[in-house]
């Protein structure tokens, strides 16, 4: 099924019905369907215009908005490939993975705006505010270039199971595979729906399509608003990570607006992060009903999510995707699954063997076909707040400093730590040299990643037979 | 808008966010504030509502003290004009 098909199955169904909210400065605009259609016209015209003939690939570095979420399947609907990324990123990250993805294009916050803007001509990138990208632009149909269900819709960095994030390629198979099961379920009821997800992660890319497709009227939030979000409007469903959750739970014990906004709540659907069981004994106590997932980049999200919650399980295995277990790590096939990671063959070879997308995740299944998450063999370290946080990739970082020797990265109470040992020649002023060095890479980093405690150490860090360094 | 009248206002949000008393440009956000990141973001939000402006989540990055968060909400406004 390609995308389009389901955007006019939305158009013809959700007729004179509000699909979404706006949000700016604390008030709220209903959106409706048609509105929402010519919006999604309009970028699908703005996108066309700009790739002329060809098929080109548009990045998106913006905040979590209404626009946003047009612009982002606009893209797509366009025929032409969708990058959204990271807008916490450093400037030079950015500029990065901006030149190695032959990024053509790029819609922008303002901020992003000014300071890409010399990047951007040099490479002759044609980079636009992501407000302006549609308002002055005529509608036109949805898709004006042949699209195919296997074409690369969407690339999406992973924060990978090692080292470099890489880019996943996602097509339109994968991304309706998941969404379609839910046509409209929800249309003569719909529920107002809070998603936090951050668009540039597949879980808040995927869950808004699937709320769509569901009927609801969607509010895309972010780590700014939803707090003041849920006690002015009222809200059936949540789709957040663990550590808001929680902080919603904590703010409500002496806030009466957000434990009255809590009350209005029916689910809460928490991706990114282990669910803590206080966690969830405070939604039972508001007669939440929690709501676990589990997907990763390169399956284009939900892998298991349904049936009602049982603890220590991350929901159902979705009947889309086949689930096996093999040596504990568990292994994935289905319609959803990515085709591989761009330009990296070898790192694609490593993730599908033999048909099967080997997850680097252990996991067992139940008689009823619940997945339970039982580790990791990689070595990601995943805060509460769902970040993914890849310790090679900031120990690579620390490395540049020449008073490390050796370091390993690894994540204490939903911080992330280092442990550094600075040779034998130990001394106040190389720890104090590596501290300075710490401080100026932590403001380079986004705030989810910085390194919050240090360990001195005056021995060598223990090491395997072949010399790598133990975690 | 001078930086004294913008001053005051961020020390009222903060204040009124944050649940805090006796703070002043110098504070710091972290060492003095204990703030945690969840916190700031609704610091931020409650900023953009104050001033009518957008502030970037990444400013989170840069900010240490009160006084910073008047210079990003100064500078913000100057763009805007």
């Amino acid at each position: 099924m390609l995308l389009k098909d389901l955007f006019i199955n939305h158009a013809r169904i959700m007729k004179n019905r509000r699909v979404a909210y706006k949000y700016e400065f604390g008030e709220f605009t209903e959106v409706y369907c048609e509105e929402f259609h010519q919006d999604l016209r309009r970028a699908v015209a703005f996108w066309n215009e700009i790739a002329g003939n060809g098929r080109i690939k548009i990045g998106i570095v913006a905040e979590n908005s209404y626009t946003y979420l047009i612009q982002i399947y606009g893209i797509i609907l366009s025929g032409n490939i969708a990058i959204p990324m990271n807008q916490n990123m450093s400037h030079d990250d950015l500029c990065g993975f901006l030149e190695e993805l032959k990024v053509d294009a790029l819609a922008a916050d303002e901020d992003w705006v000014d300071e890409l803007k010399e990047f951007a001509t040099s490479k002759k990138m044609q980079i636009t505010n992501i407000e302006d990208a549609f308002s002055n632009s005529s509608e036109s149909a949805i898709v004006e270039r042949p699209v195919k269900e296997d074409d690369m819709s969407l690339i999406l960095l992973s924060s990978g199971t090692s080292g470099r994030s890489k880019a996943v390629k996602i097509s339109q198979k994968n991304l309706t595979a998941s969404s379609r099961r839910f046509f409209f379920e929800n249309k003569e009821c719909p529920q107002n729906v809070l998603q936090v997800l951050p668009l540039y992660h597949i879980g808040g890319i995927l869950l808004t399509l699937e709320e769509l497709v569901r009927g609801n009227s969607l509010l895309i939030s972010n780590a700014k608003y939803y707090m003041m979000q849920v006690e002015r409007f009222e809200i059936q469903k949540l789709i957040l990570v663990p550590a808001m959750a929680q902080n919603l739970f904590n703010k409500a014990a002496d806030k009466e607006g957000i434990k009255e906004g809590l009350r209005t709540a029916r689910e809460m659907l928490c991706v990114g992060a282990a669910l803590q069981a206080d966690t969830v004994a405070k939604m039972r106590e508001y007669n939440i009903e929690p709501i676990v997932y589990y997907g990763l980049t390169e399956t284009t999200g939900t892998v298991s999510c349904d049936g009602p919650y049982r603890d220590g399980a991350c929901g159902r295995i979705a009947a889309y995707n086949e689930v096996k277990i093999e040596n504990d790590e568990i292994l994935i096939r289905g319609e959803n699954i990515t085709s591989g990671y761009l330009n990296n063959d070898e790192a694609t070879k490593e993730l599908l063997k033999d048909g099967w997308l080997h997850t680097g995740d252990l996991g067992r299944i139940d008689e009823d076909g619940y997945l339970y998450l039982i580790g990791r063999s990689k070595n990601i370290i995943i805060l509460s707040n769902g970040e993914n946080v890849s310790p090679e990739e900031l120990e690579e970082r620390l490395y540049e400093c020449k008073d490390i020797a050796e370091t390993i990265v690894f994540g204490k109470e939903d911080t992330i730590c280092a442990k550094i040992y600075c040779g034998e020649e130990q001394s106040e002023e190389k720890e104090q040299s590596v501290r300075d060095f710490v401080r100026s890479l932590n403001k380079t980093l986004p705030t989810t990643k910085k390194i919050k405690e240090l360990i001195f150490t005056k021995e060598e860090l223990p090491k395997t037979g072949v010399g790598k360094i133990k975690r | 808008m001078e930086r004294d009248q913008v001053l005051e206002q961020v020390i009222e949000v903060v204040e009124k966010t944050l649940k805090v008393k006796d703070i002043d440009e110098d504070t710091y956000m972290q060492d003095d504030l204990h703030i945690e990141s969840l916190d700031f973001y609704s610091l931020l939000a409650n900023l953009e509502k104050q001033f009518r402006i957008r502030i970037p989540e990444r400013v989170l990055a840069e900010v240490e003290t009160v006084g910073d968060i008047v210079d990003e909400v100064m500078n913000i406004q100057s763009k805007k004009g």
